[in-house]
């Protein structure tokens, strides 16, 4: 994946005032989304693990820019491969949502692998302050799940 | 047909099965630990996933973490590759459990073949000649005594969960018998849980040569000509050529119609292969069977214009094999050569980055391996690089072939086994085709001889 690329996508849809860009080549396809109008600061964004963009080889995971995290962002990556829940049942309540303030051991999701439902809990204590992935998405090993801001 | 195949491997035999799937319109998926994320296996397979970190019971033997990525990406079956999980059972049991299909034999057949003290006996009762010892696993080292006895010294002691030279050892005398019978014992059940042992009779200076099988779900059952194995350091096979050139035609076709009609009383089915001992007297005896596709499958593929791998697709889609026996053609003479990053006289690991690469290539020539300049070796897992195979009419040319191409391979910032590969083609020995599984030992120290003879020319120069 080729960063500096983003990098520089993430500096012109800024100078350009636009708030969402596709960009696809060979190897590669990213959407970018720029959430309000609070002025970013493009290269903050490397400070974040981003998303494997390659993985599913469909569609890429979104990268919001206007939500670029703080350099004390602690993030809460995927142990295993599988599937991502934000809920323990189809229909019920999400463990967590975005604002939310959670402690060390609180469960903030499930990543489902081989129909084992393995319960992800907070290393941190503090706010959740973004959820990278929509409820069902396949993740891999050391994808970034939530950004969570240390209390 | 399958849609979409997962390689539960890495480096270039990820590399090779991707390649198949490409040519037969089929999807591929890559699994990989984290420190793999530039390898080509990651870079040319339609999808990646990766599945853990650097260690590889964390990554490629993490049987949750792969069936999980194929569960995710939809694929509809999964090729092992070598090692790892290509002969384990219960993987293969768990995949069809999850209704992937696991391009092999049945789980079944592969517990069979992995203990090799059922194989022996199975192979035994099904007409392949095997070497005297005992029959099946051995209780105390009583029997061993009473069996060594019968046969007589020397004879090798074998674990049954072993193979591929793993765990054995050599008594040439009765009083030291009970006591290596015991340490094997033990080692085994440390090493593969299973402390079962069994006694061949042991031969000196054997040749090491293979039969490649293929079988289908509908009984046809063929086999592709054997592989010469004999040039091997500490059991690990260094250089193979296809046909072996002690081979003549009447034997290979007795030879392969006993290894053919065993598999198929067996209802084996995929890619195997029969490996077999051959004595000074030309005497063949039943080795053990790998039930998987070997590192040396290209020597085959070269004399055969047979795929191997898409075969072994094509199969476990429960297809028909694309050819009978008889129109398997043996065609010229073909070598490779397994390049190693290691020292090429001590063999010592050499990881770390590849400053320069120049593949070597032209008429007759393959290169299978994952590497390229700027690549970095990885100290976790295997040493071998890549693999040079030459084909051409017959031997001689086949060798000066592989000559040539050993010195267009050019790969700085590493060491790497290409030297004594360099070495061995030049070796009179080697050249006349007389050899035996001694042939590496034997070589390096000559060659460690004359360097040592050198250096002390050198030093008689200095001090002259």
């Amino acid at each position: 994946m080729d960063v500096e690329l983003i990098r520089q996508l993430m500096e012109l849809m800024a100078s350009c005032h636009v708030c969402e860009l596709e960009y696809e080549a060979s190897d590669m396809r990213v959407k970018l989304r720029r959430d309000g109008a609070s002025p970013p600061d493009a290269g903050k964004a490397s400070q974040v693990a981003l998303p494997d963009l390659a993985f599913g080889g469909t569609e890429a995971p979104e990268l919001r820019e206007g939500e670029v995290a703080e350099p004390e962002v602690a993030v809460v990556k995927s142990p295993i491969v599988g599937t991502f829940y934000r809920a323990p049942a189809p229909g019920a309540e999400p463990f967590v949502s975005t604002g939310d303030y959670v402690t060390v051991g609180k469960t903030l999701c499930i990543v489902e692998a081989m129909k084992v439902m393995n319960e992800i809990e907070s290393d941190f204590d503090g706010k959740v302050i973004k959820i990278l992935m929509e409820d069902a998405q396949p993740v891999e090993y050391g994808q970034p799940l939530m950004w969570i801001e240390p209390a | 047909m399958f849609s979409k195949i997962l390689i539960a491997n890495r480096g270039e035999i990820a590399l090779r099965i991707i390649r198949a799937c490409r040519e037969m319109g089929i999807q591929s998926v890559a699994v990989y630990s984290n420190v793999d994320e530039n390898s080509l296996h990651v870079r040319f397979a339609d999808e990646s996933v990766c599945i853990g970190p650097a260690r590889n019971d964390k990554s490629y033997l993490n049987i949750t973490g792969i069936i999980s990525a194929a569960l995710v990406t939809g694929a509809d079956a999964i090729h092992p590759g070598y090692g790892y999980l290509a002969e384990d059972p219960g993987f293969a049991r768990i995949c069809e459990d999850h209704k992937i299909k696991f391009i092999g034999p049945s789980p079944k057949l592969i517990r069979l073949m992995g203990d090799k003290a059922v194989a022996r006996a199975t192979m035994r009762s099904l007409g392949v000649p095997v070497l005297p010892g005992s029959d099946g696993e051995v209780e105390d080292a009583k029997e061993a005594l009473d069996i060594a006895a019968e046969i007589g010294f020397p004879v090798v002691i074998k674990a049954s969960g072993g193979g591929g030279g793993k765990g054995m050892r050599i008594v040439h005398d009765k009083d030291d018998l009970p006591r290596a019978f015991e340490s094997v014992q033990g080692e085994a059940g440390a090493a593969f849980g299973n402390p079962a042992a069994y006694i061949e009779k042991y031969v000196g200076e054997p040749r090491h040569i293979e039969f490649q099988l293929l079988a289908d779900e509908h009984g046809n059952v063929i086999h592709l000509g054997e592989r010469e194995c004999s040039i091997q350091r500490r059991h690990q096979k260094l250089i193979e050529e296809s046909p072996s050139p002690v081979m003549t035609s009447r034997r290979r076709h007795s030879l392969g119609s006993i290894a053919t009609e065993a598999a198929s009383k067996l209802g084996y089915t995929s890619a195997g292969t029969m490996e077999f001992l051959m004595d000074p007297r030309g005497q063949f005896y039943f080795l053990e069977m790998n039930t998987r596709i070997q590192v040396e499958h290209p020597v085959t593929e070269f004399v055969t214009g047979v795929d191997i791998v898409k075969e072994m697709i094509v199969i476990a889609a429960g297809e028909k094999l694309s050819l009978k026996q008889s129109d398997v053609k043996f065609n010229g003479h073909s070598l490779e050569c397994r390049i190693n990053a290691e020292h090429p006289e001590t063999f010592a690991p050499s990881p770390g980055e590849i400053t320069a690469c120049n593949l070597p290539g032209g008429i007759g020539v393959r290169v299978d391996t994952s590497i390229y300049k700027d690549y970095v070796v990885l100290p976790y897992y295997d040493s071998l690089i890549a693999k040079v195979i030459a084909h051409a009419p017959t031997r001689n040319e086949a060798i000066a072939r592989m000559e040539r191409s050993l010195e267009e391979f050019v790969i700085e910032g590493i060491d790497t086994t290409i030297p004594f590969h360099m070495e061995v083609m030049k070796d009179s020995e080697f050249l006349a085709g007389r050899f035996s599984t001694a042939f590496v030992e034997r070589f390096l120290g000559k060659a460690r001889a004359e360097r040592e003879r050198k250096g002390k020319r050198v030093r008689t120069a200095h001090s002259a």
